[in-house]
């Protein structure tokens, strides 16, 4: 025996005649799956990475509500306090409107039909714990015609002359 | 490293070049047509997954046909595939002398048989048998007489071949 023999019994042996176009054609569909898979796996992780950066950043935000002084301090909302205030506005202020007419000693001032004076019992501007700081433009010294004014009287303004329990606003007119 | 089409050319490139040989490497221990094939199918999913970096084409052939050895020894160790009862190549397509030649190599134990397949079909020296299959080189001319030895008491001949180290 030669060794040719062996080497050409081995050359004749019959493999598939499209063993490399196929061979070929399943490498790249198992290339292209791979490359989808890995594409599913990045989009899988993106979104894992988000969630759990939206995850993180919502405690952290609950976290620093609950630890701030602020929210301590502050009493729990309740419904009533989310909803429309009760208009108190009505018992509290019955002296409303645009100043037409003023006394020649400028204690008085007539809004409306109503005559208002202004007693030394008579409280000037806003307290409580939401009032505005007190300032020249939102109460003036001297009621002038046309200047905006609200108060609130303990007398009957049923009888057209009453004298101010409060003078809350005394606000000249815009220029 | 290979980008994508280098790669795709790179085993398209390979494929024509090397089929036959891991084909052969896995049917001289396999003995099946059909398994050897897919054996060097897996080959070349290999080469595709890995991606080696290959210093010259001998260096690239040697480790395509390493890695059809491997992965043949796994296929003769799956128990599938030790369980079954295949029905033998038929190779009475071939001319009677390289019929019976093909028949008492494959006859062999395969630790002579492989070695002889790299040498006769391969052309491959005993050094680089010994580095293909991880063994001394001295193990490895052994094996080479030892196997003509029996394929000598078989069907003759051979006997006045050398091996060259």
């Amino acid at each position: 025996m030669k060794k040719s023999v062996y080497k050409s019994a081995m050359s004749h042996l019959k493999t598939s005649e499209d063993f490399q176009e196929a061979t070929y054609r399943k490498l790249m569909n198992h290339k292209e799956r791979m490359r989808m898979e890995l594409a599913k796996k990045r989009k899988v992780r993106g979104w894992t990475a988000g969630i759990a950066a939206c995850a993180v950043l919502g405690v952290g935000i609950l976290m620093l509500n609950d630890n701030s002084p602020e929210a301590k301090l502050k009493p729990e909302p309740t419904v009533t306090a989310t909803a429309k205030p009760p208009i108190m506005g009505k018992a509290a202020v019955n002296i409303d409107g645009v100043i037409s007419e003023v006394s020649a000693d400028g204690k008085s001032f007539k809004v409306g039909d109503l005559w208002v004076t202004v007693t030394p019992e008579t409280k000037m501007g806003i307290d409580g714990p939401t009032a505005a700081a007190p300032s020249e433009e939102l109460l003036q010294k001297e009621f002038k015609v046309g200047n905006i004014v609200s108060g609130f009287t303990t007398d009957d303004v049923g009888t057209g002359k009453v004298n101010a329990t409060n003078i809350y606003n005394n606000i000249a007119p815009q220029q | 490293m290979y980008n994508s089409f280098e790669l795709n050319e790179s085993v398209r490139r390979a494929l024509g070049l090397y089929s036959q040989s891991l084909i052969k490497i896995a049917f001289a221990y396999l003995k099946n047509t059909a398994d050897a094939e897919e054996v060097a199918q897996d080959v070349f999913l290999a080469y595709l997954q890995k991606r080696p970096a290959f210093e010259n084409d001998e260096h690239e052939k040697a480790w395509l046909i390493r890695t059809a050895i491997n992965k043949s020894k796994n296929m003769l160790k799956a128990g599938w595939f030790r369980s079954r009862n295949p029905v033998p190549e038929d190779l009475s397509y071939l001319p009677k002398e390289e019929s019976d030649v093909l028949q008492a190599v494959l006859a062999l134990d395969k630790k002579y048989r492989i070695p002889i397949h790299l040498h006769y079909y391969e052309g491959y020296s005993i050094q680089e048998i010994a580095t293909i299959l991880e063994a001394n080189p001295a193990t490895v001319g052994t094996w080479l007489a030892r196997g003509r030895a029996l394929l000598k008491e078989k069907i003759g001949g051979m006997e006045d071949e050398e091996v060259c180290l």
